[in-house]
């Protein structure tokens, strides 16, 4: 007798625990097959992390747990992203989606699936400038900067370091391309020089002749817009072997330390700007993501945090569950005024939500956006000193 | 305009030109030659071509890490290539387990020659998802640093530059100069070993001449007494040792990398075809001649041009399409030499 009701009372617990955790879903539309797989897995478990937190501590808008719906965009392939997102809106029915990663892939999401909806999108990863201009009725927000602003600060950066003439190499995407515009035109209002700049497809074994004709218009330094596991290594490899550049810049894509060890002495003084700041909230970040396991030796993990974590506060803001008034609320409470909130306070914040007050997430990356769903973006300047990246200042 | 720019101009132009297009152009001679044997005694295109490259260029990755691990080295041979001979053996062992397994049944089936085209579609990607698994779906670096005489060399590093003091001497201004590296050198040797011993293979062994014999009328090779069965292996010996070379060679020059050569393979076929189809060297000619229309079509004619001709106009690209378009050339030379020649430069089956 004594066993059966406890087995009763497990299972009947067990019950109430499973219909309060589908209580509201929220979509990961993200791409876990395709160019940035290897990518995807941190950035997805960054947005876990944080529905966990939530979920630790008691749900949002009256003890709703949230439950993480993914779908597959495969990055590069739209009719995929559209079908995943449509997925995600009207059959998942989900309140509001983290994602997607790449910037085509959010696009055609947005477009085809979320908008028409009203459901709110905030991307952890898209940095095309694109997306800045995207008729989303205010839907679609962004925790990455636009490589619009990156462009400037690179150009800024290398005309005070008294760089005249550059030779640009970008890869052929929405990435590369945004990035490239941007830098050139930044560079050539600041009185510098662009000798070339052409557009290569990535994944090849050979760039040579790309290579040969970029230094055939006389230019010292080689911006390479790329990624570093990718076509801008073998760049930077051949251009350093056949001689044709000594000098190299880069943006986000082409930080990390497999480049500098793959080319060895020929990339010191290489310099290379990312998303990023000095701000409390990383550091904050770094303990949380250090006691969920997760390793930071990948990017974009704490955009998608504070992704989830603005989706799950302005649910709480607005004490429903439910699409409506999703993005003023996820404006409300990334903007002033209010308490500051930075990771690992997400329970604080429900408290003083549901208490009626206000909150200013600052969260992993200073969150702040404009009219246009973008954060403004503070960068770091990186070079390469005696074989590592090295942070030599902040620009915001 | 004087001499030494003219010095200047063609020393540029052999440089990045001819140089560039002779590095790109070996590996797809030595991929094309392959495509070709096969096509020319099985009679199919073997789709699978590219990723046995692959592999063959992950077992010489793997046989590298362990000669470094164990400390072996004979400079200044890079330690790639001591690997090498291992690589050749697993490519062979891998494409005779696969004809064996999977072509041969559609072969006593009597299958037309699209069952085999699609069968080896299917061989590509089950060998990427091997590849894969084995070696990883990273970017890897043949790099190591040997010690040699006290000294540590990094192998991959190694290169020449030319600097033709002679010449610099001889004439003021003379400023060009010729850079090759160990890879690119030892790519050289290789090709030109490879097919001066295929050629003598072909044309003055006994199962040389078999071979050529079941590619001009199997039936009729069949009842001179050759034994098809073997040459079909001795075809995917040679091929597979090609394709380890140039495999190998290849992730030496770049890195390597899962699509190292499924990236390459749609130019090594225009080559093969450009050549005429089961014909060897046509499939050489064919390799140089599509690594030099990539190369040339996006050259920037600018440093020549400039130094010769006083009014042009440095800043404009004098390439004549832009990089973007590179991968297309190829496809553009074959449609011409289809309509021009339909069997390819040297006569070779109509496909």
């Amino acid at each position: 007798m004594k066993t059966k009701s406890l087995v009763l009372a497990i299972a009947g617990s067990a019950i109430l625990t499973g219909s309060a955790m589908a209580d509201v879903k929220v979509g990961s539309l993200m791409g876990f097959t395709g160019p940035i797989e290897s990518l995807t897995g941190g950035i997805h478990r960054g947005a876990e992390i944080a529905a966990e937190e939530i979920n630790a501590a008691g749900g949002v808008a009256g003890g709703n747990m949230i439950e993480l719906v993914t779908g597959d965009t495969t990055c590069g392939d739209a009719t995929a992203a559209t079908a995943a997102a449509d997925r995600l809106v009207n059959a998942e029915q989900v309140a509001a989606i983290v994602g997607a990663l790449c910037s085509g892939a959010t696009t055609a999401a947005a477009n085809s699936a979320a908008v028409p909806s009203g459901v709110v999108m905030v991307s952890p990863a898209s940095t095309s400038p694109a997306i800045t201009g995207l008729d989303d009725n205010d839907l679609v927000f962004r925790t990455a900067p636009s490589d619009a602003r990156q462009g400037q600060v690179l150009a800024q950066v290398l005309r005070e370091r008294g760089v005249e003439s550059v030779a640009v190499t970008y890869v052929n995407n929405d990435y590369g391309k945004g990035f490239n515009d941007a830098f050139a035109a930044a560079f050539t209002d600041a009185g510098g020089t662009v000798t070339g700049s052409q557009a290569h497809e990535d994944g090849k074994a050979d760039y040579r002749a790309e290579i040969a004709a970029l230094a055939a218009g006389g230019a010292d330094t080689l911006v390479v817009l790329a990624y570093l596991d990718g076509s801008g290594q073998t760049i930077i490899r051949q251009a350093v072997e056949e001689g044709d550049f000594a000098k190299f810049a880069g943006g986000d894509g082409m930080v990390g330390q497999s480049l500098a060890d793959a080319i060895g002495g020929s990339l010191e003084g290489m310099v290379a700007t990312q998303p990023g700041g000095d701000s409390a909230g990383a550091d904050a970040f770094a303990k949380v993501a250090e006691a969920n396991g997760l390793e930071l030796d990948g990017p974009f993990r704490a955009e998608a945090y504070d992704a989830m974590a603005l989706i799950a506060l302005a649910m709480q803001k607005k004490g429903s569950v439910g699409r409506d008034g999703m993005s003023a609320a996820v404006r409300d409470v990334a903007n002033a005024p209010g308490e500051e909130i930075l990771p690992g306070e997400l329970g604080k914040a429900l408290e003083i939500l549901a208490g009626g007050g206000d909150v200013n997430y600052q969260g992993a990356t200073g969150v702040e956006f404009d009219d246009a769903g973008d954060p403004p973006g503070s960068y770091l300047v990186m070079e390469v000193k005696d074989g590592k990246f090295e942070q030599q200042a902040v620009i915001k | 305009m004087e001499f030494v720019d003219w010095l200047n101009a063609s020393v540029y132009l052999f440089n990045k030109g001819l140089l560039n297009a002779a590095k790109i152009g070996s590996i797809y001679a030595l991929g094309a030659v392959g495509i070709t044997l096969v096509f020319g005694i099985l009679r199919f295109a073997h789709f699978a071509h590219g990723d046995m490259m692959t592999f063959g260029a992950m077992v010489a990755l793997g046989g590298t890490v362990l000669l470094r691990e164990a400390g072996i080295n004979l400079h200044p041979v890079p330690t790639g290539l001591l690997a090498l001979p291992l690589a050749a053996a697993a490519t062979i062992l891998l494409a005779i387990f696969v004809d064996k397994n999977v072509y041969a049944h559609f072969r006593a089936r009597r299958s037309p020659p699209v069952v085999f085209v699609m069968t080896s579609i299917g061989v590509t990607f089950v060998l990427q998802g091997v590849v894969r698994l084995i070696g990883g779906t990273g970017d890897r670096q043949f790099f190591f640093v040997v010690e040699h005489a006290g000294q540590r060399i990094r192998e991959d590093k190694e290169r020449w530059i030319v600097n033709f003091q002679w010449l610099r001497d001889h004439f003021e201004g003379f400023r060009e100069n010729l850079v090759i590296t160990a890879p690119q050198l030892w790519l050289f040797i290789f090709t030109a070993v490879a097919l001066v011993c295929l050629h003598y293979f072909l044309t003055r062994t006994r199962t040389g001449k078999a071979m050529r014999a079941v590619s001009d009328n199997e039936d009729l090779a069949r009842i001179s007494g050759i034994d098809v069965g073997r040459m079909v292996s001795v075809t995917w010996i040679i091929a597979a040792t090609l394709c380890a070379i140039a495999g190998t060679l290849l992730a030496m020059d770049t890195q390597y990398k899962p699509i190292l050569a499924f990236s390459i393979l749609l130019p090594m076929f225009a080559a093969a075809i450009i050549g005429g189809i089961g014909k060897p060297f046509g499939a050489v000619l064919g390799g140089f001649i599509v690594g030099a229309a990539e190369t040339f079509a996006v050259f920037d004619w600018r440093p020549v041009a400039g130094r010769l001709f006083e009014s042009v106009d440095m800043t404009q690209s004098m390439a004549l399409v832009p990089a973007e378009y590179k991968l297309a050339v190829p496809f553009v030379i074959l449609v011409l030499v289809l309509v021009w020649r339909p069997t390819g430069l040297f006569k070779g089956q109509v496909l």
